[in-house]
């Protein structure tokens, strides 16, 4: 019963999507204002349709009505209630249909309000981005279906999962369902699917809007390339907490002392990340120099494409086996929909170039314009060794007929020079002028900055100097830091000199110049979060050993002593096996540490969960890694010194902060400028005289 | 599905086909423009300036660079300016002429009743003869104050004094 | 099920490590020195998984087989080789730089040159010519009369 709601009110979100799309995509050929209006009606009120589809698929597996195929499959009465709510998003239909209820929401957010003022745009708005949302949905009624029944025929001893009774067959209720994937049992499962799907579903926003521009002509026309902007920044935050919330969950709980292994789900989100940050930078020259239009147009529509390739990759699993992509439905016809809305969207841009005609006046190579294109063209060349070293497994595979691994080492070469350089810009470009930068000003501006890190660097890295490139890791880390204090600085004291008070010089610098210095405080949190890479690739320091109670193990200055180790049935259907360890620090006791490994009983899955011990400095890692079968003895231990990744999740806030700081609205000025009043204000209306 | 889950279906599709198309039955007009939000050459040459101003501020730009490009954006800025009043002056001629080919008004000086001479909505005393400001309409001789913008006998508009900020708030 | 098969394995792995002991009188390899070769080596049977960290039982049995080759004096070469030829290249978490896979290592320097090229290329064609940059380096603020000065100067100030 509860179940035939929630289809029928998927499938009516379903019709509603598709008439959004037909209706506005007619009122704005015909130019009708009703036809758009009533598409906006549509797409707002899909949305709670939608919802109380989402609503019912969670109920049920909060409720395990076990009748459901989806609810059987990711779904356990030995799971916690919170990890049943999870599994909305645990398992290929209910992530489906939660992408789909999200894009939907982030179209009726931009209709909800103001939605008239980009009114030559809306109609074309409507249309892409509802035809995006309807194809998810339509993924969801016709090939994953959520509300799907299992029904078994009798005489055979197959299940059959189908939305309506096939011939000949009775509903089938499993008495217990599969239940999640266990690596997917874990507390960050409440944040990091969310986010992410948060950030890859709010591209679309930005790509209706750029393609809206074109289709309508209007891309003359610079306002829809702000309002891209502003959503851009909203997709890119959230994608950037899921990208932080991903690494987290990593190192909780894969257990293998690191938080980024270039796996490609992994990869794939971090795919549109990159090309939406050399977008929003793109952006700035083409608001503020009216130059590389195309080029940002370029970028929103890879931005989105990738995001789509990102949904791919994680839903079908193609790169980890081609097999696995015709398997269902869901590969071939997610392929179409990615290669149509790629090639398509570059169709139509180069069909409309003509009207993003760029103004370009350079003075000299030496200039902050400079200094975005070499950004970008850093930003497209990491993103594109990250998506090669993604498919090509699958391409070797189809050229030579054997598979290949490409691992981190892999991606750890080829991209780490290109983020040195990136990272290098990041401090550098605030001291490049627009137009035309005199390279002794510059030289004067960096010199501070330069020899304070290099002794900061040379004393930093003679604690490392396990490693000799880390000198050069540490140093660039410094620099930058440095070049964004002294931003900070040089900013509070030109307002100092006019008497405020350095506190208040700080608030109203950053009050005045919200987007530069919350850019400056995104900088600083991207530095932080790269000392954890930095320290992930150079400093690593990890052991391992069997250890009988009461023996110890020494790495550093860290000693670990095995006390105990016993055995309980954990929640979620678990067996535990913890071990008790004590952590000396020099000889002095600091925390008992706890590492597990778990397994699944009904998944014959185990998973180590590593106890670790986190400082500033560094983070210590202990896995417990084998043991005696019998009288617990024995215990082999692993145990990791991970330097400076506690930094990594600090930056995380910082950089949340940063968007904050730069998204937050400017006060409006324009109420006290001498025209309040524009020509476009008055229509023809007024002056007819009625 | 039992009879009552079909209902609720049928109820859910009436229900959107009736929020749908409630838009279609009435004929609406293209939204106003609110302009509010479009930037204009002005603004973004004022946001250009800003941003120099704070780079020499900072440093970043010598003076010589500073001087230099500080005149091509004003230039840019002033330029931009003189279109928006330009615009501005020409909409204001279409509006007056629109109020007034409405209310019948005239174009004709408003002048003093005494001397003649012409009065400015703000003038409290005539400069000529140094009396009290008090105007004729040039239509109905009807006696007023300089600063009506309507004659109180006929309607007439007055002397331009229809700027375009008092329409706006009309 | 699983502890059975576990305590076959470590019973099989302490059986072979005294047989070893016996016959070579040879030190037993550390699993420091078990896990520096397991780490350049993918497990050839779970996708993306480092052979070092990965909990199954298959696994469990390579890193034994590792410490055996280890403890007959089989160097890290030979050890890798003999992983290579027994399950595929997959096994290697760096492809090699060689045939049709080095196109991977060489297609990225492609790319960083090629787009260096032709970014260099656009910002040639963005600046100004010396005619262009004679003519702006003129000051034309003369022609702006004072009230249009003053406003634009005060609107600024309010902006900063």
């Amino acid at each position: 019963m509860l179940a035939d709601i929630g289809l029928m009110a998927l499938v009516t979100g379903f019709l509603l999507a598709v008439y959004a799309t037909a209706v506005s995509a007619w009122g704005g050929w015909r130019n009708e204002w009703r036809w758009v209006e009533s598409a906006r009606s549509a797409t707002l009120l899909a949305v709670p349709f939608l919802t109380i589809s989402v609503v019912v698929v969670t109920y049920s597996l909060y409720t395990m009505d076990f009748s459901l195929a989806y609810v059987a499959d990711v779904s356990s009465q030995a799971m916690s209630p919170f990890l049943r709510l999870t599994a909305l998003w645990g398992g290929q239909s209910g992530s489906v249909l939660f992408w789909a209820w999200l894009m939907n929401g982030f179209v009726a957010a931009v209709l909800w309000r103001k939605w008239e003022r980009d009114h030559d745009l809306m109609p074309y708005f409507i249309t892409v981005a509802m035809l995006t949302t309807a194809f998810f949905i339509g993924i969801v009624v016709f090939i994953t279906n959520p509300f799907a029944r299992l029904w078994h025929v009798p005489g055979t001893t197959e299940l059959l999962t189908a939305v309506f009774q096939p011939a000949g067959a009775v509903a089938y209720v499993a008495r217990d369902g599969s239940g999640l994937n266990p690596l997917l049992r874990h507390f960050g499962m409440i944040g990091h699917p969310p986010t992410t799907y948060l950030g890859f579903t709010g591209f679309v926003i930005p790509y209706a809007f750029a393609i809206s521009a074109l289709l309508s002509g209007r891309s003359r026309d610079d306002e829809w390339i702000r309002t891209s902007r502003r959503w851009t920044l909203v997709a890119w935050i959230f994608l950037s907490i899921g990208l932080i919330l991903g690494g987290r969950w990593a190192y909780d709980v894969l257990g293998w002392g690191g938080f980024w292994a270039w796996d490609p789900v992994e990869n794939a989100m971090l795919m549109p990340w990159l090309t939406g940050t050399a977008f929003l930078h793109s952006v700035m020259m083409t608001e503020k120099r009216g130059m590389l239009k195309v080029w940002s147009v370029s970028l929103i529509i890879l931005t989105y494409s990738l995001s789509l390739f990102g949904t791919f990759i994680t839903r079908t699993g193609v790169i980890s086996s081609v097999h696995s992509f015709s398997k269902t439905a869901l590969g071939p016809v997610f392929f179409v929909f990615i290669g149509l809305t790629f090639v398509g969207s570059l169709w139509l841009l180069l069909r409309r170039l003509d009207t993003l005609k760029s103004e370009h006046e350079l003075e000299s190579f030496l200039s902050r314009e400079s200094a975005f294109v070499l950004q970008n063209v850093l930003f497209l060349a990491i993103t594109f060794v990250v998506f090669l070293g993604t498919v090509f497994p699958l391409l070797s595979e189809l050229v030579t007929g054997t598979k290949i691994t490409v691992g981190p080492p892999y991606f750890q070469k080829a991209t780490g020079p290109l983020f040195a350089v990136l990272v290098l810009l990041m401090g550098l470009a605030p001291l490049f002028a627009w137009r035309k930068q005199a390279a002794g000003r510059l030289g004067r501006a960096a010199l501070l900055p330069l020899v304070g890190s290099v002794l900061w660097a040379a004393v930093w890295g003679y604690a490392h100097r396990l490693h000799p490139a880390s000198y050069f890791a540490l140093w660039l880390v410094a620099f930058v830091v440095l070049l964004i204090i002294f931003e900070f600085v040089k900013g509070m004291q030109a307002r100092m000199k006019r008497g405020e008070n350095p506190a208040a010089a700080l608030y109203h610098l950053m009050g005045r110049n919200r987007r530069r210095y919350g850019g400056c405080i995104i900088h600083l949190g991207v530095v932080m979060i790269g000392l954890g890479f930095i320290g992930d690739a150079y400093f690593q320091q990890e052991t391992q050993m069997a250890l009988a109670q009461g023996e110890s193990l020494t790495l550093g200055e860290y000693t670990l002593r095995f006390d105990n180790l016993e055995s309980y049935p954990g929640s979620d259907g678990r067996e535990v096996l913890e071990a008790t360890t004590s952590l000396f620090k020099n000889g002095e006791f600091v925390q008992t540490l706890k590492p597990r490994r778990d397994f699944f009983v009904v998944q014959r899955q185990p998973m180590t969960i590593p106890a670790v011990y986190p400082t500033p400095a560094q983070d210590v890692y202990v896995l417990l890694v084998a043991w005696e079968e019998i009288g617990f003895g024995a215990s082999t231990f692993r145990m990791y010194l991970n330097p400076l990744i506690s930094w990594t999740w600090a930056g995380g806030f910082v950089l949340i902060l940063g968007t904050l700081v730069a998204a937050w609205p400017e006060r409006q000025h324009q109420a006290k400028r001498s025209y309040v009043l524009k020509p476009e204000r008055v229509q023809p209306g007024l002056l007819g005289g009625d | 599905m039992t009879i009552g889950t079909a209902l609720i279906g049928i109820g859910m599709l009436v229900l959107a086909g009736i929020v749908v198309t409630q838009p279609l039955r009435h004929k609406a007009a293209l939204p106003e423009d609110s302009g509010s939000s479009r930037g204009s050459d002005y603004d973004a040459a004022l946001l250009a300036l800003r941003d120099l101003e704070f780079d020499h501020q900072l440093d970043v730009v010598s003076d010589e660079d500073y001087a230099r490009t500080k005149g091509q954006l004003m230039t840019q800025a002033a330029q931009a300016l003189e279109q928006q009043v330009e615009a501005r002056s020409q909409l204001d001629d279409l509006i007056e002429t629109a109020v007034r080919t409405n209310r019948g008004g005239t174009n004709q000086p408003v002048t003093c009743q005494h001397c003649q001479e012409q009065l400015a909505p703000d003038d409290n005393f005539c400069p000529q003869c140094g009396r009290i400001a008090e105007i004729a309409c040039p239509v109905c001789k009807q006696a007023g104050t300089p600063g009506d913008n309507f004659c109180t006998g006929c309607g007439t508009a007055l002397h331009g004094a229809l700027n375009f900020a008092s329409v706006a708030e009309l | 099920m699983f502890r059975r098969r576990l305590l076959l394995a470590l019973l099989t792995i302490a059986a072979s490590f005294y047989a070893v002991s016996l016959v070579q009188a040879q030190t037993v390899p550390t699993d420091d020195e078990v896990n520096a070769i397991a780490r350049k080596l993918y497990c050839p049977v779970c996708p993306n998984t480092p052979l070092d960290v990965c909990e199954t039982q298959a696994c469990a049995d390579w890193r034994a087989q590792i410490r055996d080759q280890l403890a007959d004096g089989w160097s890290e070469e030979q050890v890798m080789a003999y992983f290579v030829e027994q399950y595929g290249e997959r096994v290697l978490a760096e492809p090699e730089r060689s045939g049709f896979n080095s196109l991977v290592w060489i297609l990225p320097v492609v790319a960083v040159a090629l787009g260096l090229f032709v970014a260099f290329q656009v910002l040639r064609s963005w600046r100004l010519s010396d005619v262009g940059l004679a003519e702006t380096a003129v000051p034309v603020e003369a022609a702006i009369s004072p009230e249009t000065r003053a406003k634009i100067e005060r609107e600024l100030k309010e902006l900063v």
